[in-house]
């Protein structure tokens, strides 16, 4: 978990200092923090034995009890920052409820769907490999681009077809094994940290694709990620909103598609792909939509968020 | 410039940043040479019929003793790791050297072997023109002989282009895309060939070689501290205000590459 | 960017700060001076600092960004009035590394500065020089080699960039 030290400024936070005091406080702890990393530092990850470094070297340091004295702290809040009693964890857990935005929800919610559906056709019950997982999201904003958005109104869709309303939001750029997006590979990583997708060595043979040379890697829902899926896969897939069955419907098309296809036989489709042909490495081959929903639009946004937030 | 580097910067056009005693020993054998010519000769001035023609072929001679003259100092100099004996004036500097240097045997031979037996008498045109055909004899002689010595522990001339070419090549690595083949390989190219300029460097003798190793080294050991984005920035430069810190090693840098350019000669 | 292999291959190592500006100023002091007086605050002689200076016209160039481990971006020169819509995009989108520090510098009055902090409950928001100096050394000495935790917060980061970057 990034930013760990953060707690330092949200431990203040509840007691009510104007902007000069937390300043003061914060160019403060921040030093004597400093000095005591130095110093006594030894912890070795950022869970209990950080927090309890913070709690014995840095929120009863003099000079921070001073400077939250002066700032007109009370003393019964005091004696927690005194006795290193700081509930870190605590502080920690609290704002790490992270927020996502509906797009970034409905693209994670698709992609369990995808993961689940994929496997369904799957011989091994699994997406194989990185490299199809990466290859499977590019056909499917590939075929939504190709599809005709004459059934939204006002649509400015022209060369990006249905993409322009409804896709995943990634940007897929040419790499040495194709199309390759970095944030769809961060969203993959998303759900392995929260335990809803797990990743599997399945061959010691690379697939050339990024975090992919020396082993490849299935992908599987773990049964928490089947949970999940199940509480929103019905909601998708009877979806009236005409831009969730579109992805939706192309999505089930490309899965059905390519999951009958060895390896060999995906490459050669990518490498057929006549973007790629023409695309230098690094060049972007295809962009999905910025912003595609409002929250009124899905209605299992709360689900997902409950979901995924917490997870 | 201090005096005594300005003195010994002057020597480095004769000795390559060799010990002057290679010189000497070269120089000593001249002497003995012209001392036997004196043992063995009864008439050193000689009587000459058709004038004309010996001026001709001791012109011709003078002519092509001074070009071989050129073309060691060249070679020893293309040899060198310093920028500035690269520089064709300094190479005519350099042969100029030999000549002065080999003149003053000739000036001694001519006080002792000349002017002190005939007084300088019956002293004409070809005496001089043969005077000049002897220095530039000896100027020769002395260069061909200073090669020989000192030139087989130098770095030879294929060496040195291939391995200034080579770094220059590599710093392509940056043009790459992240990720790719060709960055990997490039970079680790980047990597060897920085080690090999070094190992050239180590080779330097002269004084303005070892100042660029000096200069080198220095760069190289804070450039490898970097991260390899700061390692970018500094190959690349920066086009507006960036990090005056990484633009200084940026032109640390370029004076470099602009120096090893001068000796690579291109 | 090069993996490192071994914890001690982590030191010593060098971080870079990520600016985002049009002016290469910020609360009335030139970037450079900021990040001197982060850099007098880093602990110990292991961990190195140097800014970098990103093109705002360049964007795209995501391998670029994330390969610095603080991002400070000047909101009043980049992001109030949607500027620059790929970068807002990727803070949306949170697409720079995990293990990043993205402070952004508000430049305004307290109500501003409240605006952006619930636009972007998941960044830091820095409302002066010295909160910026502070929120980067907080980061930094962290991030810090002279500890192992913090060795191992610099190989995970690491490990994170290169395979985003492909080189691993």
């Amino acid at each position: 978990m990034p930013s760990e030290w953060k707690v330092l400024k949200r431990a203040v936070e509840s007691l009510d200092l104007t902007s000069d005091e937390f300043e003061d406080y914060v160019m403060v702890i921040t030093d004597v923090y400093g000095d005591a990393i130095a110093s006594s530092g030894d912890f070795e990850d950022f869970s209990e034995e950080y927090y309890d470094f913070l709690n014995r070297k840095v929120f009863p340091h003099e000079r921070v009890i001073s400077t939250l004295r002066e700032a007109g702290v009370s003393e019964e809040d005091l004696i927690v920052f005194q006795d290193g009693e700081v509930p870190c964890d605590d502080l920690v857990k609290t704002w790490n409820k992270i927020e996502f935005n509906i797009d970034e929800l409905v693209d994670m919610a698709m992609m369990l769907k995808l993961v689940k559906d994929y496997s369904f056709y799957s011989e091994n019950d699994m997406i194989e490999s990185r490299y199809r997982f990466q290859k499977l999201l590019y056909f499917i904003n590939k075929y939504l681009k190709k599809e005709e958005s004459y059934t939204i109104s006002n649509s400015v869709g022209g060369e990006l077809g249905m993409l322009d309303r409804t896709g995943y939001r990634y940007r897929f750029t040419r790499r040495d094994s194709g199309p390759y997006s970095n944030v769809a590979y961060e969203d993959k990583n998303r759900l392995y940290a929260w335990s809803l997708i797990d990743e599997l060595v399945v061959s010691e043979d690379g697939t050339g694709e990024v975090a992919e040379r020396n082993r490849r890697y299935g992908i599987k829902l773990t049964p928490r990620g089947e949970a999940m899926v199940k509480r929103v896969y019905d909601r998708i897939e009877e979806s009236d909103s005409v831009i969730i069955y579109s992805w939706n419907d192309t999505q089930n098309k490309v899965v059905r598609e390519i999951a009958g296809m060895s390896h060999d036989e995906l490459t050669n489709m990518v490498k057929g792909d006549k973007s790629l042909l023409r695309a230098e490495s690094g060049d972007e081959l295809l962009v999905g939509p910025e912003k595609k929903f409002q929250t009124s639009e899905i209605n299992f946004v709360e689900e997902l968020t409950e979901e995924i937030a917490h997870g | 410039m201090e005096i005594e580097p300005k003195i010994r910067f002057a020597i480095e056009h004769i000795t390559f940043g060799y010990g002057v005693h290679y010189l000497l020993q070269v120089l000593l054998l001249q002497f003995a040479s012209l001392f036997l010519s004196f043992q063995f000769s009864k008439d050193l001035v000689l009587e000459v019929e058709k004038k004309s023609l010996f001026m001709i072929v001791y012109s011709g001679a003078s002519v092509i003793f001074v070009l071989i003259l050129l073309l060691f100092v060249k070679r020893m100099s293309e040899r060198t790791l310093s920028p500035k004996l690269h520089r064709k004036s300094n190479i005519l500097v350099s042969a100029a050297g030999y000549f002065l240097a080999s003149g003053v045997i000739v000036v001694f031979g001519y006080v002792i072997l000349i002017h002190a037996t005939s007084r300088g008498t019956g002293i004409g045109a070809l005496d001089y023109v043969f005077s000049v055909m002897l220095t530039a004899l000896f100027a020769t002689l002395l260069a061909v002989g200073y090669h020989a010595r000192v030139v087989d522990d130098q770095p030879d001339r294929d060496r040195i282009i291939n391995t200034i070419s080579k770094w220059e090549e590599s710093f392509s690595w940056v043009e790459y895309e992240e990720g790719t083949e060709g960055r990997k390989s490039t970079r680790e190219e980047f990597g060897s060939s920085l080690e090999e300029i070094s190992d050239l460097l180590s080779m330097a003798k002269t004084k303005d070689g070892r100042e660029l190793k000096d200069e080198f080294e220095s760069w190289r050991s804070s450039f490898e501290q970097h991260s390899q984005l700061s390692k970018e920035t500094i190959i690349r430069g920066q086009q507006n205000k960036g990090n005056e810190r990484l633009e200084q090693e940026h032109k640390q840098l370029e004076e470099i590459r602009d120096q090893f350019q001068v000796i690579k000669g291109s | 960017m090069q993996p490192y292999k071994k914890l001690e291959d982590v030191v010593p190592h060098e971080e870079n700060i990520l600016i985002l500006t049009t002016s290469d100023t910020c609360f009335n002091y030139d970037f450079s001076d900021i990040v001197e007086e982060i850099r007098e605050g880093i602990r110990g002689d292991k961990l190195l600092i140097e800014e970098y200076y990103h093109s705002l016209s360049d964007l795209s160039n995501r391998d670029k960004l994330i390969q610095n481990s603080v991002w400070v971006i000047h909101w009043n020169e980049c992001l109030k009035d949607d500027q620059y819509p790929q970068l807002g995009f990727y803070l949306e989108t949170r697409s720079y590394p995990n293990e990043a520090e993205v402070i952004i510098c508000v430049d305004g009055g307290s109500a501003t500065v409240s605006k952006v902090e619930s636009e972007y409950p998941h960044l830091t928001v820095a409302s002066s020089k010295e909160q910026l100096v502070a929120y980067s050394r907080g980061h930094l000495n962290t991030a810090n080699p002279i500890t192992k935790g913090g060795r191992k917060k610099i190989k995970r980061w690491n490990e994170e960039v290169c395979e985003d970057l492909g080189v691993i």
